[in-house]
């Protein structure tokens, strides 16, 4: 039944595609499209704050800017990080959660109204966070995994955009799907793990003392939901290589049981998260550890069975992979991404020049396994299909291979010169291994945003069109 | 229905990655927080522990400076370092193979002191004492493991390694009887 290779070549014909389409009703469209508007939007602020970034740094630019751009510098790249590595992602999690509320419900969920609740505070939130930013409001804080606008408004910002993505979350929960289904049972798991992240936001919030030091305070605030939402993003990217790869070829990279099992294994792991504020001093060593050694006990194995399961897939239909399809040109360049950065997680230091070749890289495989069941699945769905063809090709080339030789570079210039401030007889050498690698860092970043605005253009224009057209 | 066909599929690889997140999951109370190396702490006044860091850098200043901080060259033994946004005060000239104790404490907020495998938090208000035994070979550096503000990134501090002097190390002998 699945064996169209390209399902989207013309119209939406596999039978994921009718399926869903079967069962989303026009209100479930609507928060489909607002979701996905939402997650693609955010990216596109966060490039436009990547331009003002660049703008402040450079004379004569600078001056054009409305901020004195000496500070304006930090506001701007704290909500670049902000909407590129946050909102994108939630946004995403808003929107698979009404696609698999839309199948769990067949077309009719309990508790109908929190949808579209959700979705208007999702929006409101995201609002606030830009507005307080144009505002030049707040303190640049450049803390771990959220980094914010020391300003009360931002917060609450955040914390309404969180509350915005929870309530369809919680709507899925309570629309229970079957436990053998991709989709509905890998974003509930999702799901569950992101109302523990959030749970660990509130306890974070509560517990910090009042007179704490803002840099701790946001650090800590932080560090423990901050590590609990990388659960969710990892869950989320391999629910897509799950569907990308049934998409693409026909077949999983693992079984339903397999896949269940690494699913629920994620939630059991992020589980203690909540307890350990209650274990560790919270401003204490021991409770950055905790979570740190979370993410390397409990974030390795799933992903790495399924890695091997699309390696394994991939072998199998050697000489047939459909280049054009961008299910799969989403799931290899994903899994390629992704399992670099995390080969490269291996030899990360406290704050060696290499951790940022891991994170860029894994957070480039998650965007890519997003980008892909957006284009694949979710505009599809919605009848907004991107034509594919040569550009599609393009895009995912573009950001994948440019993502992979920015950390590939990143990651030579960390290894070749880490603690060497005072110039030795090796200098020489030195000098030309960093040319190298930042000749690479600076062609793979240039070629990477490439990609990412295509696939900004690409998906907010169909999104944008008042009807749904595909092609 | 995405299940008919799957690349690893079967009870094998199901038991397989079951014993493995079982043993991950067990694995857990022997979590590395619970054997990390306590470090010796005591209370200190801020102003206490500026006066005993101004007082080496007056001692056994070299004269050169980094960064527009003097380098000091402190005798074996007890040798005091603090923390503050966002740099490591003052840099230090140690001697290959010799023994020091680092007194490291912050006189602002929360810094971390990481330096080789050795992570310790400083709190403001104590001071946490860390053997310290560089090698011929070594360029250790100092770097802030907690995140402190803007320029946290940036707190990073490197100690001079030098050849141990000829002169006979008195200092060693009395610090050790002092122990
Ligand atoms: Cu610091």
């Amino acid at each position: 039944m699945l064996h169209s290779r390209d399902p989207l070549a013309g119209a939406p014909a596999s039978a994921w595609l009718t399926a869903y389409d079967a069962s989303l009703t026009a209100p479930l469209r609507r928060e489909l499209r607002g979701w996905s508007l939402l997650a693609v939007g955010s990216l596109a602020v966060a490039g436009v704050l990547a331009l003002l970034l660049v703008m402040s740094r450079t004379p004569k630019l600078q001056d054009l800017l409305p901020w004195p751009w000496e500070s304006f510098f930090y506001t701007a790249l704290v909500t670049h990080v902000v909407f590129s590595f946050v909102v994108w992602y939630v946004a995403f999690l808003g929107a698979a959660a009404v696609l698999a509320t839309a199948r769990s419900a067949a077309g009719r969920p309990r508790l109908a109204a929190l949808g579209p609740a959700g979705l208007w505070l999702g929006v409101a939130g995201a609002a606030l966070l830009i507005g307080v930013t144009l505002a030049d409001q707040g303190e640049a804080s450049l803390n771990n995994y959220v980094p914010v606008l020391s300003h009360p408004l931002y917060y609450a910002g955040l914390a309404i955009l969180g509350v915005g993505v929870a309530l369809p979350v919680v709507r899925l929960l309570a629309n229970p799907g079957r436990i053998g289904d991709t989709v509905e049972f890998g974003v509930a798991a999702c799901g569950v793990a992101y109302l523990v992240a959030l749970l660990c936001f509130v306890i974070a919030w509560m517990l910090l003392p009042p007179g704490t030091d803002i840099a701790a305070f946001n650090e800590r605030l932080f560090w423990g939901g901050g590590h609990v939402l990388q659960f969710v993003n990892t869950g989320l990217m391999m629910m897509a290589w799950q569907s990308l790869a049934v998409m693409a070829f026909g077949e999983a990279p693992v079984d339903r049981r397999l896949y269940w099992l690494l699913m629920a294994g994620l939630v059991v792991f992020v589980l203690p998260g909540p307890i350990f504020y209650f274990t560790f001093d919270i401003l204490g060593l021991a409770h950055r550890y905790a979570f740190t050694d979370l993410l390397w006990y409990g974030l390795s194995l799933p992903p790495a069975v399924m890695i091997l399961g699309v390696f394994v897939l991939l072998w199998r239909w050697r000489g047939t992979w459909p280049w054009r399809s961008p299910a799969f040109l989403g799931l290899i360049l994903s899994v390629l991404v992704f399992a670099v950065g995390g080969v490269f997680g291996f030899f990360l230091g406290v704050s060696d020049t290499r951790t940022p070749s891991h994170y860029h890289a894994v957070i480039g495989g998650v965007n890519l396994a997003f980008m892909g069941l957006m284009v694949a699945l979710m505009l599809p769905v919605l009848g907004r299909a991107v034509k594919t063809g040569r550009w599609v090709w393009a895009q995912f080339c573009l950001y994948g291979f440019g993502q992979l030789l920015w950390s590939v570079g990143m990651f030579l210039a960390g290894a070749a010169g880490v603690p060497r401030k005072t110039a030795g007889v090796e200098q020489g050498l030195d000098s030309v291994g960093k040319l190298v690698s930042m000749a690479m860092t600076g062609t793979g970043g240039l070629i990477a945003v490439l990609g990412g605005i295509l696939f900004i253009w690409f998906a907010l224009r169909r999104l944008l069109a008042r009807e749904a057209i595909d092609g | 229905m995405a299940d008919a066909m799957a690349a690893i599929r079967g009870r094998l690889p199901l038991l397989l990655t079951a014993l493995a997140l079982v043993a991950l999951m067990v694995g857990m109370p022997t979590w590395r927080y619970d054997d990390r190396p306590e470090f010796p702490r005591y209370a200190i006044s801020t102003d206490a522990f500026e006066a005993k860091v101004d007082a080496m850098v007056r001692d056994h200043s070299t004269g050169a400076e980094e960064d527009g901080m003097p380098v000091v060259h402190p005798p074996p033994g007890d040798v005091y370092l603090l923390a503050r946004r966002w740099q490591f005060y003052p840099v230090l000239e140690l001697e290959a193979g010799r023994s020091y104790r680092l007194h490291v404490a912050s006189v602002d907020v929360l810094h971390g002191f990481h330096v080789g495998d050795v992570d310790v938090l400083l709190v403001p208000g104590a001071a946490t004492v860390v053997p310290f035994n560089p090698g011929a070979s070594d360029r250790p550096v100092i770097q802030c493991s907690e995140f402190c503000g803007l320029r946290h990134n940036r707190m990073t501090a490197w100690v001079r390694v030098v050849p141990a002097t000829a002169a006979p190390d008195q200092h060693q002998g009395a610090a050790a009887g002092a122990r």
